[in-house]
């Protein structure tokens, strides 16, 4: 119940919006959200409403950490 | 840069080895996840067995149709027992017992009994089929219970009178401080579950500070999940308490302020029973007194104290609170399964014995 999707946004009309993932389209709610929605977003989508859009170049300290986990771990080896 | 990074098949292996290596002198360090769908995702990836017997996991209480008690369901038989209304729900609440016989059990014998994606389709259903008065169960934590809101709010903004809604929301950080104050955490460190996080911020979890551990809060897709163990296990070792995010792309600090306000706007917390853990103190989210036109508890004056039978030899309280382990319980497997559950930890997509008997040592994917 607590699962929600990565769905990429192809449509906004007011509160909702259309959004996709692997050919499969679902209208979800965004009244919620604080940020302004453009196609091309990625949505966390949970029971048919969006609870955050994703922000992905946070993502990018954490990409770091995993390669220097690889790297330590490779190197001591 | 594309989310599935975080799932990427060759980054995941390389990350595995690295992150097994690392934890290859530990012994038996117990992390406990708190949401359902962390169980499954570790179990169906394989992390559960290749960390053995380094870094043990350890279920929570964080599915929320298992923690939904006996005196929850109670209700709801209560109304299909005195009233001829309709139930709206999510397909997860469907086959968990109410005294022996299910919501597609109720349907089976012609009871209207509709299933939903969003709440906001119950106000769909309740505008397309006015001959009806229906009502909606509301179950779930803070991810959930938005679109309660949202639901609760068009239907008055619509001046929609055939649908109530009966709330079973949970409140996820009453339940961790009870974990903590009633010692009944038996963990190391904490899987912070990344979805209820997104909508209540990690600030929200700060109390877990008191109790002496560290936690991380952590995404769903395999390279989330390793990550986060890497930085619980960082955090173990240093012996650091506090709160650390692993999955910034959906969490901070605050989480959705608009998703707050909406649930604050609705609904007031109230003591309410977890199963497993009994009555919680602000553990439940209750309707305001604004809504009450909108409350099923008042709009059918169902009584306070309904009789309840508890599930002879059924653990499923222990389990959610990770004091025993699903092969633990004298039912699993023998008389409790999937297409017979006993308990709703066997029901739920979410609920750890389904986790163990699907993903059971013979099952797991490790390539």
């Amino acid at each position: 119940m607590c699962l929600a999707i990565p769905m990429k946004v192809v449509n906004v009309l007011d509160d909702f919006c259309t959004v996709e993932l692997n050919g499969v389209s679902k209208t979800c709610f965004i009244g919620f959200l604080e940020d302004k929605i453009d196609i091309g977003d990625f949505l966390l989508v949970h029971s048919g409403m969006a609870i955050k859009k994703l922000n992905l170049e946070e993502s990018e300290a954490i990409l770091k950490e995993i390669s220097l986990l690889i790297e330590g771990e490779s190197s001591e080896s | 840069m594309n989310p599935d990074i975080f799932k990427d098949k060759e980054l995941v292996k390389k990350t595995l080895n690295a992150l097994k290596k690392k934890v290859e002198k530990l012994e038996n360090i117990r992390l406990m996840e708190f949401c359902g769908t962390h169980t499954h995702n570790i179990f169906q990836y394989g992390f559960r067995n290749a960390f053995l017997p380094h870094i043990r996991f350890i279920a929570g209480p964080g599915c929320p149709v298992c923690v939904t008690s006996e005196e929850d369901l109670a209700e709801v038989k209560f109304l299909f027992d005195n009233y001829d209304v309709g139930i709206i729900a999510y397909g997860d609440l469907l086959k968990v017992p109410l005294k022996g016989k299910s919501l597609l059990d109720y349907r089976a014998e012609g009871r209207p009994v509709e299933v939903v994606y969003s709440a906001i389709d119950a106000v769909k259903i309740a505008e397309n089929k006015k001959d009806k008065e229906w009502v909606f169960l509301g179950v779930g934590f803070e991810t959930t219970t938005p679109g309660t809101s949202a639901s609760i709010m068009i239907a008055e903004k619509k001046g929609i009178k055939n649908l109530s809604y009966l709330s079973f929301h949970k409140n996820t950080k009453a339940v961790l401080k009870a974990l903590g104050t009633l010692g009944n955490l038996y963990a190391d460190g904490v899987i912070l579950p990344g979805h209820v996080s997104a909508v209540v911020g990690y600030n929200y979890f700060r109390e877990i500070e008191k109790f002496g551990i560290p936690a991380v809060v952590v995404g769903f897709e395999p390279l989330d999940l390793l990550a986060g163990i890497s930085e619980l296990i960082d955090m173990i070792l240093k012996k650091e308490v506090g709160i650390k995010c692993a999955y910034p792309r959906a969490v901070n600090e605050r989480g959705n302020e608009k998703m707050l306000r909406a649930i604050e706007d609705t609904f007031d917390t109230i003591d309410a029973y977890w199963r497993g853990l009994g009555i919680i103190e602000n553990g439940g989210y209750e309707l305001k007194n604004f809504y009450d036109g909108f409350n099923a508890r008042k709009k059918y004056s169902i009584p306070k104290e309904l009789p309840v039978d508890k599930e002879k030899g059924c653990r499923c309280g222990d389990v959610l609170i990770g004091r025993i382990e699903p092969t633990d319980c004298p039912l699993f497997k023998k008389v409790c399964s999937p297409a017979n559950p006993i308990g709703p930890c066997m029901v739920s997509y979410e609920g750890t014995c389904l986790a163990y008997y699907k993903w059971g040592v013979e099952n797991q994917r490790l390539d």
